[in-house]
């Protein structure tokens, strides 16, 4: 059993954990530029750092309805593997915390949190399908 | 002069019929002319009587005082010639025997009162004689028909007083009555103006109390209205306050909205410090210690907030509900302050119209006061108009009693005048003496159609009749207006023997007429003169009696 640290975000009423090594930054959600053609798990472009990042929909991504309004905080990570990997935007409802999580859990793609389900999201599987239609296989 | 009435009537009676001894056909007789001088005293002091007695009537009932006068001095002319005929009988023996016989016979005529008969005798004396004997009768006649012609005026008169009387009385009975209802509807509206007067009064006092009351009402009501006005103001105070604590309320959302945001970033940031820590392995695992406690303390930060953010909620929510509440106040007092204020205009005009009624009512006391004021005089008006009018209708009766016993009076001059014949239309005894004159002999049935056209001729003959020496009745005819009413009373006549009449035989044993006083008539049941004289031959003997009655009631209408 390992303890990893992941970053613990709410989507509606799912909380997922993300790797906090995968994550860059999380700031408030700013103003969306919308990105024609970005498919439906795309919100659209904010600016970061001096640079256009492509904020994507992470409830979307995992199976999820699409959100209609934009997202009040946006988690800056990496996803997919080296040597691919991309850094964009996902766009949550909250960061809760940065939390140890057991890695038992970790291999069913699913830990528990204060008795509460958590949903643990595969940044590297989760980078191939940016942009392909929702697969909940990006969570392990 | 009443009780003098009867001693009068019986003294022209006397004059009238009671003539024994005189007989012109024979000549005055010594033992005649005793007793015919018995009778000439007896005339004059009736006749001298009687003008005293009328002279005094005159001037006590007011008739024209000339009247009475002439009547006066017609009656004691009549006595001055009695005493001169009675001088001139005593000394009788100066004068010659055949004038002596023919002026004893003159002034027996004159003292029968047939002055015709007594000129025409007069007329075969001396010159001077026939001049003195025909002066004196003509100055008597004229006497006598002025006598007549002025009881005809004072009898018309007095018959026309009695009209004016009779009218007036029953004008003035009938002005009784509507004095005396109109007294009664007086003495009614009197009451009922008492009555109103006393409704006003107490009308007064109850809108003086009202007054008083409207006066503490409306005091009362300037207290609400000032104490409505000082609710509203203070509610414009709370609405102003609420307002200002909406106002604070929203500064506190934005602050805590401030805050959220600060405590939202201190999350974020601490986030990112536990991420760092994270990626520094464990040399990072104090800092990311560090981190949580800042991601807590940020936590609990946007809990307070939430918590805060709650109760300014519910604290703006009652602001809210205090401000709804106080705008509802602010109406309510805004509507209790207009109705308040209508009510003291309300009570205002309520008060005017008090005071206009308690005005009013003073008038109409006041008013009426003076109604009852005035019907009360007019009452006693009334009252003293009714006793005048009660005086007038009893002066009245009096007077219309007076008129009657004037004219009685009048008719009584009259028949004084009817015992003499005058040469005059108005003479009775020159009436029939021109009807006796026109009787056919012997009286045959012609006889009839004379006495027709003599009665149809005379209106104020009621009936005239022929009868012959043995008392029947040869012709008669009666007045028009009793012919369908009196029929059988003139056959009845017809059947009559009238021979033991005491008029019938004084008229066959005397050449004279022979006037009886008023008796009561069979055909019209009417007060009746009658009139008789003997129809004779130019020797003397009698052929039959001539007779007519004048209803009193036409009497002055003789000679007309």
């Amino acid at each position: 059993m390992t303890v990893g640290a992941y970053l613990l975000v709410r989507l509606g009423e799912t909380v997922a954990a993300l790797p906090a090594a995968a994550v860059r930054r999380v700031v408030r959600g700013a103003r969306l530029h919308p990105l024609p053609g970005g498919g439906a798990g795309i919100l659209g472009l904010e600016e970061f750092a001096g640079e256009p990042l492509a904020v994507l929909d992470l409830a979307h991504l995992l199976g999820g309805e699409a959100r209609t309004s934009r997202p009040p905080v946006t988690v800056i990570a990496w996803l997919g593997s080296e040597p691919r990997r991309d850094l964009v935007g996902l766009g949550v409802d909250d960061a809760i915390e940065v939390a140890d999580l057991e890695t038992d859990d970790f291999l069913r793609g699913q830990a528990m949190r204060n008795g509460l389900p958590v949903v643990i999201v595969d940044t590297g599987r989760l980078g191939q399908n940016v942009g392909d239609a929702p697969a909940p296989a990006a969570a392990r | 002069m009443h009780r003098n009435r009867p001693k009068f009537r019986r003294s022209l009676e006397v004059a009238l019929v009671e003539r024994p001894g005189i007989d012109p056909l024979k000549g005055a007789t010594r033992a005649g002319s005793d007793t015919g001088f018995a009778a000439g005293p007896a005339l004059l002091f009736a006749a001298v009587w009687a003008g005293g007695g009328l002279l005094l009537a005159g001037v006590r009932d007011g008739a024209p005082s000339a009247i009475s006068l002439a009547i006066f001095h017609g009656l004691a002319t009549l006595g001055a010639l009695l005493f001169v005929f009675d001088a001139l009988r005593n000394r009788g023996g100066g004068l010659a025997a055949r004038s002596e016989k023919r002026l004893l016979e003159a002034f027996d005529q004159l003292g029968d009162g047939d002055l015709v008969r007594a000129g025409e005798i007069a007329r075969g004396l001396e010159p001077d004689l026939a001049r003195g004997v025909e002066g004196a009768a003509w100055g008597l006649a004229s006497r006598v028909d002025l006598l007549q012609a002025n009881s005809h005026s004072v009898a018309g008169a007095a018959e026309g007083v009695e009209r004016g009387a009779a009218s007036l009385a029953a004008s003035s009975t009938q002005q009784a009555a509507a004095a005396g209802e109109v007294t009664a509807a007086m003495e009614e509206l009197s009451r009922t103006a008492a009555e109103i007067s006393d409704h006003a009064e107490r009308q007064t006092l109850l809108v003086l109390a009202a007054e008083k009351d409207g006066a503490a009402g409306a005091l009362a009501v300037a207290d609400a209205v000032e104490g409505v006005d000082a609710v509203e103001r203070r509610i414009a105070d709370v609405t102003v306050r609420a307002d200002t604590l909406g106002t604070r309320s929203r500064e506190i959302f934005q602050v805590l909205e401030l805050i959220s945001e600060i405590a939202q970033e201190t999350h974020l940031l601490s986030l990112n410090a536990a991420l760092e820590a994270t990626s520094a392995g464990s040399r990072g695992r104090r800092f990311a210690v560090v981190a949580g406690e800042v991601r807590v303390l940020a936590e609990r930060v946007r809990d307070s907030v939430a918590a805060v953010r709650s109760q300014v909620e519910e604290f703006a929510s009652a602001i809210r509900s205090t401000v709804l509440a106080t705008d509802e106040g602010a109406k309510e007092a805004a509507r209790v302050l207009a109705e308040t204020k209508a009510a003291t205009g309300a009570l205002a005009s309520l008060r005017a119209s008090l005071g206009e009624s308690s005005e009013a009512a003073r008038q109409i006391s006041a008013v009426t006061r003076q109604q009852n004021s005035a019907t009360e005089e007019v009452l006693s008006t009334l009252r003293e108009l009714h006793q005048v009018v009660d005086r007038m209708s009893r002066d009245l009766s009096q007077l219309s009693g007076t008129s009657r016993r004037l004219r009685s009076i009048g008719l009584d001059l009259e028949l004084l005048g009817q015992t003499f014949r005058l040469d005059s239309p108005r003479s009775l005894k020159r009436l029939i003496h021109s009807w006796a004159a026109r009787v056919p002999e012997p009286p045959g049935e012609e006889a009839q159609e004379l006495i027709d056209e003599l009665v149809n001729a005379a209106r104020y003959v009621e009936c005239g009749c022929l009868i012959d020496l043995k008392g029947r009745v040869i012709a008669t005819q009666i007045a028009r207006e009793l012919r369908t009413t009196s029929a059988e009373a003139v056959q009845e006549l017809r059947r009559r023997n009238l021979a033991d009449r005491p008029w019938f035989r004084k008229a066959l044993e005397s050449s004279r007429a022979v006037v009886i006083p008023p008796q009561r008539s069979v055909m019209s049941g009417e007060p009746c003169i009658m009139v008789a004289l003997a129809r004779r031959t130019a020797d003397g003997r009698a052929l039959g009696v001539v007779q007519f009655d004048v209803n009193v009631r036409h009497w002055t209408e003789i000679g007309s």
